[in-house]
């Protein structure tokens, strides 16, 4: 059973507990003892120590000083991914040191791509900047296998995306765009989560996953939501959407009843909500007056309600069955 | 989080002596585990209210409600008057969402009923806060003791920044100095309340057992407070990042990371006095060059409270907040890219070196 703040609060309230008492078991059950809090601190300033020095390096290319020779700028970045490599061979024992070292040498990555940039004049927000940066340092971030490492490659491949299309391709904002953009995360949490499955993958973490999840659940509804309130359906890409949508729909549900989320369960249905919304507003399109709010209003707390009245039967039973 | 093997494992520690009703706390438990709104169900309440009081509020707009200030005060006092009511007579957590749809809607039809009457600005954010005040001792409801006190602290926030000083920029020293005085006062009432409920639980379980149900909702709220003060004070002196105007609130930051400190140490009696100073004073000192920039601080603290009161809401809105201060760093025009660059390496060196003598010093130990 685990001593949760809950539970001392409920025996609170069925004991005469003295304060001193109370304070005490709370100091010693409780609250960080000594050694755990000395290791947050350690890991914070070790964190603190490598951003800031990596945001020091980032900072000083980013002035961008015509007194150093080109050759001396790529020298340098180079030099200190090196360095950082070396470092993380030296520390391989030792996992936080080594995780935030070898992180800190991805972001270098970039650095040195972004001086590239600034020499040659590439320009400084070119897709092939990210892309090139997504690349050289996929290697590392499936061989560390650690989570916020995991979360810098996601958002890499996303800017990468979001810039191919609004550069290259030259319309950001059709429907395609943002369809294919949850189709190549829904891919990314796909391939991840089975190889977590398979046991292939540890870092893969909960958060990370919800965070994924949200990108995904959020672009699925507002390119539903913005096709149903602007007319799409001449569009050639609704049908490939709508059935794109139910997949990740019935997917997440699936998954969340499988292993007991309520994240999933309470995420998709809020996101069909605010496709209902959108239908709401479609269908009084000619009419579009105080009512329809009024209505989206009811509709909304209506289907929060059910919601999370279901949520919670849910949670019930699963906790009948735990015991 | 510390696993024992049961319920009465837990029981005799906390008294070896007494034997406690341990059927009856096995049954409590067991029925707040079925009720107990995770995260998941919270941000539902919180997103499903808070849209369904937009969609109300352009009702409200489009009916061009402000013209019957009757109808807008007559709604408001149900909408409130009835919200506290009916928690009083049922709290069921299933109703959550709507109550506070309904709360937020009565202070948004408030608030437009006293502007149709020509109440001043100040007028209305008193009156709100004055409302919310008595809501907060009235009511138990989790989400609307956490909604008090966002408005409380708005209205606030409002009287304070928005109303009097509208051109911070030209303000003589005096009244400078009055200003950033009043900010100051506000935030270090908020983050002593913070520091109060944080390190003084004790308290909410055995004296004052019957306020026990106002720490979930003010813990949130506090945090979530004091980060909106700042926000608001930071976009009135948008053109400095980094000035002298910050000192006092910086200074009143590091006081209160200081104390909670000391609070934490304290509370080690097998650790050495010498090593219990240096631990305590490191992440002071490691502050102390951020004095012009209280952001950085006030996230900080709340990470650091949060972290070790096990807050894990209030330790991701620290970490989003520290995040914000050093990304705006970067837009500060008052130093180079260069000076910063310095800077930024100096503070790792330091970071570093603290992070040394910590780790020699456990592994001496």
């Amino acid at each position: 059973m685990n001593l949760t703040r809950k539970l001392i609060h409920i025996i609170a309230q069925h004991f005469d507990w003295k304060y001193a008492d109370a304070d005490q078991f709370l100091s010693d059950h409780f609250f960080p003892d000594a050694k755990t809090w000395q290791q947050y601190l350690k890991t914070f300033l070790l964190v603190m120590g490598v951003g800031f020095g990596v945001l020091g390096v980032v900072y000083f290319f980013a002035y961008n000083w015509n007194d150093i020779h080109k050759f001396a700028k790529i020298s340098l970045v180079a030099s200190l991914i090196l360095v950082l490599i070396v470092l993380w061979f030296l520390f391989k024992t030792k996992e936080l040191i080594s995780n935030v070292l070898i992180t800190a040498a991805c972001v270098m990555v970039g650095v040195l791509f972004a001086v590239f940039g600034q020499i040659y004049q590439t320009g400084a927000n070119a897709f092939d900047f990210f892309m090139a940066w997504a690349l050289f340092t996929t290697i590392w971030v499936i061989v560390t296998d650690f989570a916020p490492l995991w979360l810098i490659y996601s958002a890499l491949l996303n800017a990468t995306y979001i810039l191919y299309m609004d550069q290259v391709v030259g319309h950001k904002s059709n429907l395609e765009t943002w369809w294919i953009w949850a189709l190549l995360n829904l891919i990314l949490f796909g391939i991840l989560k089975t190889l977590q499955i398979l046991q292939l993958l540890k870092g893969f973490a909960r958060w990370l996953e919800w965070i994924l999840g949200l990108l995904i659940l959020t672009l699925t509804t507002l390119g539903l939501c913005v096709s149903i309130v602007d007319n799409r359906e001449q569009d050639n890409w609704l049908g490939f959407y709508a059935l794109l949508c139910v997949t990740v729909y019935a997917l997440g549900i699936w998954y969340g009843i499988l292993k007991r989320e309520l994240f999933y369960l309470g995420a998709i249905p809020f996101s069909i909500l605010m496709v209902l919304d959108s239908l709401v507003i479609k269908a009084f399109d000619d009419h579009f007056d105080a009512g329809i709010f009024l209505i989206l209003s009811i509709v909304t707390l209506a289907g929060t309600t059910i919601l999370i009245r279901t949520l919670i039967v849910t949670q019930k039973k699963w906790s009948h069955e735990n015991v | 989080m510390k696993t024992y093997n049961s319920l009465s494992e837990i029981l005799e520690l906390v008294s070896p002596h007494q034997s406690l009703p341990e059927t009856t706390i096995a049954t409590k438990v067991h029925e707040d585990r079925s009720r107990f709104m995770n995260i998941t169900l919270r941000v539902l309440t919180f997103l499903g209210g808070f849209l369904a009081v937009l969609f109300f509020a352009g009702f409200l707009a489009l009916i061009h409600a402000h013209d019957t200030e009757g109808l807008l005060f007559f709604f408001a006092v149900l909408f409130i008057a009835g919200t506290l009511f009916f928690h009083h007579i049922n709290a069921n957590p299933l109703m959550d969402t709507a109550l506070v749809s309904f709360y937020a809607a009565g202070f948004v039809m408030l608030a437009m009923g006293l502007d149709i009457v020509h109440t001043s600005d100040n007028g209305i954010a008193i009156i709100g806060a004055t409302v919310a005040c008595i809501s907060f001792f009235v009511t138990r409801n989790n989400f609307i003791n956490l909604c008090s006190v966002l408005i409380i602290n708005a209205a606030v926030a409002f009287l304070i920044i928005d109303n009097r000083w509208h051109d911070v920029d030209n303000l003589e020293p005096g009244q400078n100095l009055s200003f950033i005085a009043m900010i100051s006062a506000w935030l270090l009432f908020l983050m002593l309340l913070h520091y109060a409920i944080s390190f003084y639980e004790a308290y909410l379980l055995t004296k004052f057992n019957k306020l026990g149900y106002l720490y979930e909702p003010l813990r949130t709220s506090l945090v979530l407070s004091i980060v909106y003060i700042l926000t608001k004070f930071r976009f009135k002196f948008e053109r400095e990042l980094i000035s002298e105007n910050y000192l006092m609130i910086s200074l009143l930051a590091i006081t209160m990371v200081v104390l909670s400190q000391v609070r934490i140490l304290i509370k080690w009696k097998t650790e050495q006095s010498i090593k219990k100073i240096l631990i305590g004073l490191l992440p002071v000192i490691l502050l102390i060059p951020a004095a012009y920039s209280p952001y950085a601080i006030v996230a900080f603290y709340v990470l650091m409270v949060s972290a070790y009161t096990r807050h894990y809401t209030g330790m991701v809105i620290g970490i989003v907040c520290f995040l914000y201060a050093l990304g705006q760093y970067y837009y500060d025009l008052q130093f180079t890219l260069l000076w910063k660059s310095i800077s930024m390496m100096i503070a790792s060196f330091v970071f570093l070196l603290a992070y040394y003598f910590l780790h020699k010093n456990t592994q001496d130990a």
